[in-house]
């Protein structure tokens, strides 16, 4: 489009409130009991920082690029793309960052998933749990149905805020790059739900802030 | 369809219980009548393929009928609203009596052809009443498929949109340049910006004008109701603030008619009884403005 720029973002959220948060509603209807799946594959990562056995990085990047790759289809490209006509170029970036993280967390072992000692591994700890324990709740917490939840690995916004966590946690380079989705989309769901006046619109992109924050923290203290 | 609305231009229309007669105002280029509320669909008819919102939708349709409206307006750009009022049509079995306003929206000409014909499929219609040019998208492309659409008698007409007071030094030039029906664009109680270029334009090169948010997506409706409506809109029979924001837009001399959007049946029936009763002359417009400025 030549126009761009002459549109502002409630220009491009063309959709109700009650339409988006019904989205899951009827998302979650529709995919039952697929979210049993999804809170197994959340134990496992969880299993997997703790225990930590072997490969147990691989798991959780071929987990994390199983949940990225599943909502770009399932929630995004399916549910979403027929309410707004940008979705699928989301979804699109949905499925980029499952290669990557199979790129970089699978086939080249260029991100370990630890729990250290460090401040940032202790925010990422807790921004991990707040995506798997707090999030689901959010919708109950400000007055929806408990249907209209927010899942890891069944909507977009859990899965960018646990993944934004586990990098908090990676060891590698590589982690800063497989940041770079999660956190756009943290700023596009936090403008998306601004718009549509939900309560939670700024916990996504405080997540986001936070997570560069520590991230350039650490990429200072080690020169 | 045009059946439809020249029966509506010989028998007015009327509210049931009241048998007054509904306002419409010819289309300048071709004196076709048209009633002065139509029916948006950005925001409230995007409800994808939830069959409930679906039928909700349809039932807001249903009643729009009903109280005599005939304009529904929609676009490429509103997702799913297209096949919800297809849906909507063809549940109602009431296609013949729609004027379908759509508009063209990419910025491939080659592909606006295409675009259109995928829009008239999710409408379920043979043809479209009006097509428009959205945000004046790849407008000079465009503008030259539709008038070879409307000689060959796909379209009836032809017409350009903007909104929110985007582009407006080139809408006027398009305006002053191209042959047009219809032009669309926001206009309001508190924004009037159209009144000093835009509406005396289409007066004067004799285009029908379609005012869009109206209420200005409902914030305008929001703030208003804080306060009272004041006595005397009952002179101008205004039950409600959506019928006191409507009556003004419509009563300006160059607008042909409004589209509310809305998702709710007790909406439309407001927003359809400003189709009827007095409207206000050019003093009582003056004290419409004045009421709103001093709240």
């Amino acid at each position: 489009m030549d126009e761009w720029w002459t549109y502002g973002i409630a220009d491009l959220v063309l959709f109700t409130p009650k339409t988006y948060f019904r989205l899951f509603e009827l998302y979650h209807r529709n995919w039952w009991p697929m979210h049993l799946a999804c809170l197994a594959m959340a134990v496992v990562i969880l299993l997997c920082l703790w225990l930590k056995p072997a490969r147990g990085s691989r798991v959780i990047a071929i987990l994390l690029a199983a949940s990225w790759a599943w909502v770009g289809w399932a929630f995004l490209h399916l549910r979403f793309a027929p309410i707004h006509w940008v979705a699928d170029w989301f979804a699109a970036a949905f499925f980029l960052q499952a290669l990557l993280l199979l790129v970089y967390g699978v086939l080249c072992l260029r991100v370990e998933f630890e729990i250290g000692n460090s401040m940032r591994a202790g925010i990422g700890i807790l921004v991990l749990l707040g995506a798997l324990l707090v999030m689901p709740a959010t919708a109950h917490l400000t007055g929806r149905e408990w249907m209209q939840a927010e899942l890891f690995a069944m909507t977009p916004d859990a899965t960018a805020l646990a993944t934004l966590g586990l990098l908090l946690l990676a060891k590698g380079r590589a982690a800063v790059w497989l940041m770079v989705i999660p956190v756009a989309w943290c700023f596009i769901t936090g403008a998306t739900l601004w718009v549509l006046e939900a309560p939670e619109a700024l916990i996504l992109p405080a997540g986001a802030l936070l997570s560069i924050a520590l991230l350039f923290m650490h990429i200072r203290q080690r020169g | 369809m045009l059946a439809a609305l020249c029966a509506s231009a010989l028998v007015p229309a009327t509210r049931a219980s009241s048998r007054e007669k509904l306002i419409s105002k010819p289309i300048p280029s071709s004196g076709e009548a048209m009633p002065v509320i139509g029916l948006g669909s950005s925001r409230t008819f995007n409800v994808g393929d939830d069959t409930e919102a679906r039928d909700t939708c349809a039932e807001v349709i249903r009643h729009f009928f009903d109280a005599g409206g005939h304009m529904i307006d929609s676009s490429p750009m509103y997702g799913s609203s297209q096949p919800v009022i297809g849906y909507a049509l063809d549940k109602l079995d009431r296609s013949s009596e729609v004027f379908s306003a759509d508009k063209v929206w990419i910025s491939a000409p080659d592909k606006g052809r295409q675009q259109m014909e995928a829009s008239r499929r999710y409408w379920g219609v043979s043809g479209f009443d009006l097509m428009q040019v959205h945000n004046l998208v790849s407008w000079r492309e465009h503008l030259d498929t539709l008038y070879e659409m409307k000689a060959a008698g796909n379209i009836r007409y032809v017409g350009i949109t903007t909104s929110h007071g985007r582009r407006h030094v080139e809408f006027e030039e398009v305006m002053k340049t191209s042959e047009l029906d219809f032009v669309q664009f926001s206009y309001n109680l508190v924004d009037r910006e159209a009144e000093r270029r835009l509406l005396p334009l289409a007066a004067e090169r004799g285009i029908a004008v379609i005012i869009n948010r109206p209420f200005q997506r409902g914030d305008l409706i929001y703030r208003l109701e804080e306060h009272p409506l004041p006595g005397w809109a009952g002179e101008i029979g205004c039950a409600n603030w959506p019928q006191f924001l409507l009556k003004f837009i419509i009563s300006h001399p160059a607008v042909t008619c409004a589209i509310p959007a809305t998702s709710q049946v007790e909406h439309v029936k407001e927003n359809m009884g400003a189709c009827y009763g007095a409207l206000p002359d050019i003093d009582m417009r003056a004290r419409m403005i004045a009421y709103v400025e001093n709240l």
